[in-house]
């Protein structure tokens, strides 16, 4: 193992090994270090994706996509079901190929990859980030390295020893669970949210089809909820009102962050990247497409700053900027809809199923879903105006 | 840490994916592949690593 890279990657996810895929491609010496045995695993994901998405950002494979799915199957409270197909397809992806195909292309763009390989301290110089401590199979040794890139996940730790404040307080934080689940009959044709105060408070449960009678059955929920209930309990009481009687093959516990959009993402030597900076969407929790954009812009920055030798707070900038200009806005937006869609009570959420019902389903667009409720809350209308106009 | 409260993990149930570091105020807990301890000296006891463990599994312990 060498000593020494330009850029060191601490975490082997999407967002990681685009980081690294780009940076190798800009043509710098490039290590990631995954704390767990094997890339992809275990998965903390519902693997939902939008299909034109991520068409965008990578030429997507066929082993990738378990199910593609037309549409979503929205459930109120009280049973009411909107289905709703928005024009653009979804992909629900076999996240552990998925990301096991993307650690690969950047390995083949030169990256050097260690799995079980945990990063247990940033080593530093005169302030600046210059490497890393990194445990592996029981011996512990340092890489230094001119910019350390944290990828490291919801529960980053990277960002923090580097003096930035990324702590995810409870309030941005949901708390998931997910079963991996046999024999149950999902519409392999919808993704299905589940909403209310009896499946999931404040959050929202979900059913994507996986293909056969497999699909993944999850929920995530915010600070209230878990203080009334577990969310494995939340996940427990789902799966036996959605699915009573199929086996759980998969059980996996999880966080996402659903933060206001964050440009404090860089140090002296150190960019962050995905989930540890907090580049999730807030709204739907989703973080894979978002992990690409940024990821790419981390790489591409860090590789360009390396060959200007200069890894100041002020150099990496540049990707914060590009970043907030990439994301920031929907961030934003999504934030300020997560508060007004998940303050909603049972008998709002049912109202404006209600109202969804009544439009013709090939004319329930997302813009027909965003009016409907527009029409029956002021409150979402301001911020939907607000949002979009 | 606050005196006399410390959290527990009970590592064999934990599925370590993180949600009590990332809520941590502290810094105070640290993860590996298949380990999690809290570290006591830096606990201030607040709780928030049990309030949003999707398992629940941090429990508060008040010593004598």
């Amino acid at each position: 193992m060498r000593d020494r890279a330009d850029i060191v990657v601490v975490g082997g996810g999407p967002a990681g090994s685009w980081a690294a895929r780009s940076a190798a491609l800009a043509g710098a010496s490039v290590m990631v270090f995954e704390k767990d045995r094997e890339v992809g695993l275990p998965v903390r994901c519902a693997e939902g994706v939008s299909s034109g998405g991520l068409r965008g950002l990578v030429e997507v494979r066929p082993s990738w996509i378990a199910r593609e799915v037309r549409g979503a199957k929205l459930v109120a409270p009280d049973g009411t079901v909107v289905t709703a197909c928005p024009g653009d397809t979804g992909i629900v992806l076999h996240r552990k190929v998925f990301d096991a195909d993307l650690a690969a292309m950047a390995a083949e763009a030169g990256a050097v990859f260690l799995t079980k390989a945990c990063v247990t301290g940033l080593l530093l110089r005169n302030g600046t980030v210059s490497g890393v401590r990194v445990e592996h199979l029981g011996r512990v040794f340092e890489v230094a390295a001119k910019i350390v890139i944290g990828a490291d996940g919801v529960e980053s730790a990277v960002g923090r020893w580097a003096g930035l404040d990324t702590r995810t307080p409870p309030e941005f934080i949901a708390s998931c669970c997910q079963a991996t689940v046999a024999g149950l009959d999902p519409d392999p044709d919808l993704a299905e949210f589940h909403f209310g105060s009896a499946v999931a408070p404040g959050g929202y449960a979900w059913v994507f089809p996986k293909g056969g009678r497999t699909a993944n059955v999850g929920l995530g929920v915010p600070e209230a909820a878990c203080r009334i209930k577990k969310p494995v309990d939340f996940l427990k009481d789902f799966l036996g009102r959605r699915c009573p009687g199929a086996s759980v093959l998969t059980w996996v516990a999880g966080g996402v962050p659903l933060c206001p959009p964050r440009g404090d993402i860089v140090a002296d030597g150190l960019m962050l990247v995905g989930d540890a900076a907090h580049q999730a969407s807030p709204l739907t929790g989703g973080g894979i497409l978002n992990a690409l954009i940024a990821g790419r812009l981390a790489g591409e920055t860090a590789a360009e700053c390396v060959r200007r030798d200069d890894a100041s707070k002020k150099a990496l900038g540049a990707y914060a900027k590009a970043w907030m200009k990439a994301g920031g806005d929907e961030i934003e937006r999504d934030f300020r809809i997560k508060k007004v869609v998940y303050g909603l009570s049972d008998e709002e959420l049912n109202g404006v199923a209600r109202t969804l019902s009544a439009i013709p389903e090939e004319k329930r667009t997302a813009q027909a879903i965003f009016k409907a409720g527009l029409f029956r809350h002021p409150k979402l209308a301001f911020e939907l105006f607000r949002s979009y106009f | 840490m606050k005196q006399n409260v410390r959290y527990r993990i009970a590592a064999a149930a934990c599925d370590f994916c993180g949600v009590c570091v990332a809520v941590c105020p502290a810094g105070a807990i640290e993860l590996k592949e298949s380990s999690v301890r809290v570290l006591d000296e830096r606990c201030v006891g607040c709780g928030d690593c049990a309030v949003m463990c999707p398992l629940g599994l941090p429990v508060r312990e008040e010593a004598e």
